[in-house]
């Protein structure tokens, strides 16, 4: 499996474990549809941009996506919804609160472990 | 879980945060001396609420304020539910109100919202003898509640319903013209209007401000990390003061 089918894999796993549907995913990502099936079947590379955005919707880190056994069970931040009534502002909105709640832990765990300069 | 067990629930927190069950809390301090990371953000109507738990000691709640303010403090305590009572809670979002019987758990934490948001004791302690005598409550005593313990009014009548307090055909009369009857009885309108407010409250900052001062983080992640919670310092000038 090349690294495009792994990130492909996993974002398609995580969509749907999240409940989201294709259009939704591209909606937020302010693309189409078909692109977003071309980003999940590996056979087009995600820019580090629309990982990122993505990352932050189904908040989880980034690194997480290249993981070839990624373990589902725990990405503890996932979110399940009634999707039919989330529109993709409400996503961003969530994007962006799943980010900070990213960053908090994020900074807690730096809190308490030794320092290294970012 | 049946009613009871949830007003047991409501009452205990109380106790267990130092509320009496007449007193109206104050909800965003509350948030702080739970240390919730609460971020306030105006949303699109569908969604009322989020709430997220990471291990036992944080706890994260989104809520939308594009809803009333009255609104607003039902969906807090209805993630403090999720947050503090709920057992095995992991995440959850949040259409609030809807007290939802298929989804077991979010009725749950509309029903312990109810209960904690509005305690009966502290209702009782509102209504007049001689209302109480006929069961009949009327609009001045239900300004004088949800204006005191900060609810909509939907809120509230649901919960006087509940205690038999007021009988459906009231029910109804009362849920019109709710901003009017809060005019026409002086008070202000801000509990039944969004705010749509952009705020953090929590020791999001506090922690930054640590790890940039122990040389953890860059000064650029620093300003990074404040900038993702939509603080904006293009708005003070270099001494550190608003632009007038």
């Amino acid at each position: 499996m090349n690294q495009d089918q792994i990130i492909g894999k996993n974002l398609q796993a995580l969509r749907k474990k999240l409940g989201f549907t294709q259009d939704q995913v591209a909606a937020y990502l302010q693309i189409n549809r078909e692109e977003v099936s071309y980003y999940e079947n590996g056979s087009r590379t995600a820019s580090t941009k629309i990982l990122s955005h993505l990352a932050n919707l189904y908040g989880v880190d980034e690194y997480d996506f290249y993981e070839e056994d990624l373990d589902l069970a725990n990405v503890n931040l996932a979110l399940a919804f009634r999707a039919e009534n989330i529109k993709s502002t409400d996503l961003e909105q969530i994007a962006k609160f799943k980010k900070i709640v990213r960053n908090y832990l994020s900074m807690k765990s730096l809190l308490e472990h030794e320092p290294t300069h970012s | 879980m049946n009613q009871l067990i949830l007003e047991k629930y409501a009452s205990n927190f109380r106790a267990q945060l130092g509320y009496s069950n007449t007193e109206s809390i104050h909800l965003k301090s509350l948030l702080h001396k739970l240390g919730v990371l609460a971020v306030f953000r105006p949303l699109d109507m569908a969604l009322s609420g989020i709430a997220i738990k990471s291990g036992d000691s944080n706890h994260f709640m989104l809520i939308n304020t594009a809803r009333t303010l009255g609104h607003q403090h039902f969906t807090i305590c209805h993630e403090l539910y999720h947050l503090f009572i709920q057992e095995g809670f992991d995440y959850q979002v949040c259409q609030v109100g809807l007290f939802d019987k298929k989804d077991k758990e979010e009725y749950n934490a509309d029903i312990f919202a109810s209960k904690f948001l509005i305690p009966e004791e502290g209702i009782l302690a509102l209504v007049p003898d001689t209302e109480l005598k006929k069961a009949k409550v009327t609009l001045a005593t239900i300004l004088k509640i949800e204006q005191y313990f900060s609810c909509s009014r939907r809120a509230l009548l649901n919960r006087l319903f509940e205690l038999k307090l007021i009988d459906k055909i009231q029910k109804e009369e009362y849920k019109d013209n709710v901003r009017a009857s809060a005019m026409n009885h002086g008070y202000s309108l801000k509990l039944y209007e969004k705010n749509e407010v952009s705020e953090v409250i929590g020791d999001y900052g506090n922690v930054a401000r640590k790890l940039f001062e122990q040389d953890k983080i860059s000064e650029t992640h620093y300003y990074g990390l404040l900038e993702d919670i939509g603080l904006d310092f293009s708005t003070l000038r270099n001494d550190g003061d608003e632009k007038e």
